[in-house]
Parts: structure tokens; sequence; C-alpha cells
């Protein structure tokens, strides 16, 4: 197989890479983060790349979100290629990325304000979109008064505020306790299939990714490119509280992590 | 003084107090013992120094509670030390406010031109390793027994304090903030708007107790070299007229402004304190 992924209705791409390479100078010489990454996501589709930690899962979204600049290939998004900062995209970030000095409400009509949106217009669609992320009634609180969770989802309801086709996840709910986290995701996914933007989930949790998502990729161990890819066949509206029982996800589980293992023993291996 | 009575009252007095609950009998005990053993403390201080002075040479060396608590209650009811007090406090205002718009206006051209910090900095490492204090006697000669020598003098302390603890602060703003009003779709003046300058605001109201104590130092120190007017002046007078109870008296009403303009600003930090940079 070669490493091209295609995704899964041809023509409607939001996202084309194609032979992407990514590299740091460094002291010891060049640092290859990512190579060779041929990529297609649908619209509308919900892909997640898991891979083991420090593969460069992040760079892609970096290159996606026009953050980086690859040091070869081509990045598009929406059918034209990426230059300067993509501005077509949302990005959920792994670390806490809201304004420590603005409430919940501020922090959602932020984007609105900068895509032209009239002050008091964006606090109404904020508060809209705080009681869509189930936060009614904490729109004046600060980030430091709200649970790590309450943040992400201000975080959410921040990026799906401005409809962007595109929503890129950097491993979003990683610092979330397992309950929390579960909830999160399922209702991530009644957002998204009520928006259908497309999606690139970065996460290194497997049972994550193959709940969420309708294609995994895996990455390989570093210099990160794209090693395999499995569609998800599991019917939606998915239940995630109830899907780590179901057969059919019990075993796209194990077959990813067949491939995954091998990966993740090589960069332990490397690193020791 | 300030440092050592406020975190322990804090610790006992407040917050283990509340925790205590139920139970609030006991720790209330023990809040009661901890306050009797420290004013047993106070009160042999004050005791013991009370008596010594007893002796003249004593008292003419340390000077006498009683006289001082006598002096200080003349001065409160006096006008001219008021407008000592008033004149202290508005040297390091104009002062503090002086120092923290040069250190500000620099730092708006250094971080979008960092080509003129480079040319800049090793002057500004130089400058910043000479003791302030040394540099009391320069504002003097340059403007006289005067307000502008004094708040001149205290500009240029807090200049590097508000210089460094700014640019710093600005350089090690989480990427991330800045990352994702990028991609969002914010313009430069945006950006500058809704991170940078709230985070220097940020930064200037959490090192505004330590910043303002420094001003006040700074004013006490340049009265107290050459002046006719305020706090650090009248305990130079007291100082020349060989008057103990005048110079301890002067040092306390110091500190109990100092004191009082840190319990205030305290309460300033608590109201901005999602303005804080983890």
């Amino acid at each position: 197989m070669t490493t091209t992924v295609q995704g899964s209705r041809a023509g409607t791409d939001a996202i084309k890479l194609s032979g992407v390479k990514r590299s740091y100078p460094t002291a010891k010489g060049e640092f290859v983060a990512v190579q060779d990454v041929n990529l297609t996501v649908a619209s509308g589709e919900f892909v997640s790349v898991v891979g083991p930690s420090g593969c460069g899962k992040s760079t892609l979204l970096g290159l996606l979100a026009g953050l980086a600049k690859p040091a070869a290939g081509t990045v598009e998004t929406l059918g034209h290629p990426v230059r300067g900062v993509n501005t077509e995209v949302g990005f959920i970030f792994q670390r806490d990325a809201l304004l420590p000095w603005r409430t919940a409400e501020q922090n959602v009509a932020l984007p609105l304000r900068y895509h032209g949106m009239s002050k008091r217009d964006a606090l109404r669609e904020a508060r809209a979109w705080l009681s869509r992320v189930k936060l009614d009634g904490f729109g004046e609180r600060y980030p430091h008064q709200l649970s790590g969770g309450m943040r992400k989802r201000v975080a959410i309801a921040a990026s799906l505020a401005y409809q962007p086709k595109i929503i890129l996840m950097d491993e979003p709910f990683s610092a979330l306790d397992v309950q929390t986290r579960t909830i999160m995701e399922d209702d991530l996914l009644v957002l998204w299939q009520e928006y259908r933007p497309s999606v690139v989930f970065i996460t290194h949790d497997l049972e994550e990714a193959v709940g969420l998502s309708d294609r995994v990729l895996v990455m390989s161990a570093s210099p990160g490119t794209i090693v395999g890819e499995f569609a998800i066949d599991l019917p939606r509206p998915r239940n995630l509280l109830e899907l780590r029982y179901d057969e059919r996800f019990t075993e796209l589980s194990h077959e990813i992590w067949e491939r995954l293992r091998t990966e993740v023993l090589r960069t332990n291996a490397d690193n020791h | 003084m300030q440092t050592t009575i406020k975190p322990v009252g804090r610790r006992l007095g407040g917050t283990r107090q509340l925790r205590a609950g139920g139970q609030g009998g006991r720790a209330g005990r023990k809040m009661a013992a901890v306050w009797l053993v420290r004013l047993a403390i106070l009160g042999a201080v004050l005791g013991g120094w009370q008596f010594i002075t007893t002796d003249p040479t004593w008292r003419l060396l340390i000077g006498r509670p009683t006289e001082v608590i006598s002096l200080v209650r003349a001065w409160l009811v006096d006008s001219a030390f008021w407008l000592d007090v008033s004149i202290t406090l508005a040297e390091s205002a104009t002062g503090y406010a002086l120092g923290v718009a040069a250190a500000i206006g620099l730092i708006a051209i250094i971080i979008p031109f960092p080509v003129v910090g480079r040319f800049l900095s090793p002057f500004i490492a130089i400058v910043n390793s000479l003791p302030k204090i040394a540099l009391a006697p320069v504002f003097i000669v340059w403007f006289g027994i005067s307000f502008q020598s004094k708040i001149y003098f205290i500009a240029v302390a807090m200049f590097f304090v508000v210089f460094y603890g700014v640019y710093s602060g600005l350089k090690n703003i989480d990427r991330t903030l800045v990352d994702n009003l990028l991609v969002m779709g914010s313009s430069g003046l945006e950006r500058v708007r809704d991170v940078y300058v709230p985070a220097t605001a940020g930064w200037l109201i959490s090192s505004l107790r330590i910043s303002v104590a420094w001003a006040l130092t700074a004013a006490v120190i340049s009265e107290y070299i050459a002046s006719n007017q305020g706090l650090g002046h009248r305990i130079a007078l007291g100082q020349q007229s060989l008057d103990p109870n005048a110079v301890v008296a002067g040092i306390f009403m110091v500190a109990l402004v100092s004191l009082t303009a840190d319990r205030l600003l305290t309460l300033i930090d608590k109201r901005f304190r999602q303005w804080r940079l983890s």
C-alpha cells in the first residue's frame, strides 16, 4: 500500500496534504518532525491521528493552521494552499488558550468580534454557544473560576462559534479525568453531528480515536509519517458511554493497536 | 516587620480558622493563645526598652517608648506632619508613574522592533547594575533639593524594576494564547489590545505592592539625603538635633505608611486576580 490516504468522498476534500515534510534546524543538525505525509480529509469527515508520543502528530495541525511552514510538499485547505496563518480553521489546543482576563462569554465572543460582528451581537451569540456546550449561567465567570472540563467547553464554543469548516483538535481532553473526558467526547460528537465540520483530532488515546472518528490514521515513530489507515464503520449516532462494550469497537481497537504497538515499541526502543 | 507578621497572621487567622468550621472553638482558643504570646513578646520588648532607658545614656541612644508615643501623638494632630506624609506619598506616586511610563514606552518600541533592543540592551544592563541608591546624590546635583530631584530618582529606580519585569513577562507569554488569537483571525492591533496590554497591566498590578514599597523607600532615602520636606526629612532632622525619639518615631511612621499602602494594594491585587498570568 502507498502512504496516500483517500478521503471517503473524493472531490469534496476539505484538507489535502501531499508529500509534506516539516523539519527544524537543531544543534545536532536537521530534525525531521514529519515527512512524506499524504492525507486528504473529506468535508464533514471526522479523522483521528494516533501515534507514539513525539511522532509529530501536533506538527500536522500546526501546518494546517499555517502556524508552521512545510519544508517540502503542499498543504491545502478548502481547495487552496495555506499561506500564512489559516483563519479558515478552528483550533482547539491541548493547553488552555482562553484569555485569563476575559470572562467565558467574552472569550467566546472574541473570534466573532475579529470576524467583524458588533459587540452586542457577538455577546448574544457567545451566550447561545455557551448554552450549546452546556455552560448556561457560567458566562460571566473567568477561566480561573471554571474547572478544566468547563474551560475546554468554552474553548470548543469559541472555536465553533465562527463556524469554520475545519476544526483542528490537539489532544484537547488529555488533561481531563476519564469520566469527564467520556462525557466531553460524547457532547463533542453531538455538536459535530449538528454542524458537520471536518475534524482532525490528534490523540494518543486509541479508544478515544475509535469512538469519535470515521477514520483513524496511525503515525509512525519519529520522523512521523502515516503508516496505517482504518475506516471505523460503527454506526452513528454513537453513544460513547456504551460504546466500549460494543464488539465491533473492541475488534477495531484491537486491530489498530496491532499496528500502533509496533510504533510505540520503536519509540521506546529509541528512547532507552 | 511586614514580611514576618503578614503570612503568619493570614495562615493562622484566616484560612485555618475557616476550614476548622465546626470545631471553631479549638482553633479559636489556639488563635487566642498565639495572639497572647505575641502580645507578651511585644510587651516584653517595649517594657525592657522603657526600663533600660531610665538610664539617660541609653535614652540618648535609643529614645524612650513613652516619649516616642507622645511625640507621635503630637505629630498626628500637626498639619505640618501630614504635609510631610503627603509630600512623600506624592513623590512616590509621581516617580512610580514616571518610571512605569518610561519603561512601557521603551518596551513598546523594543517588542515590535527587536533590533532596537539589541542595540540598547548592554547599556540598560550596565545602568541597571549600578546600585540605584548611589544615584540619589547625582539627582540632587542636577535638580537641587527639589520635588523633581526626588521623582526623577524614584523614576529611575522604578524604570528598571518595571522594564525587566514587564519585558520578561511579555517574552514569556504563553505562545498558545497568541497562536489561538492568530487562528481566530485577530489583527495585530487586536492582539496588542487583547493580550499584550492586559498581560502588562496584570504584571503591573501583581508587582504593585513590591514596586510601591520600593518607591517609598527611594523617596524616604532621597529626602533623608537632602530635602526640606517629607518623612525622610523628619528623620534627618531628628538625627541632626540628636533626638533619638524623633528618629524612632520617623522610622515608625514610615513603616506605618508603607504597611497601610501594602494593605490597600492587597485589595487591588485580589480584585484583579484574573489579570495575573500563571
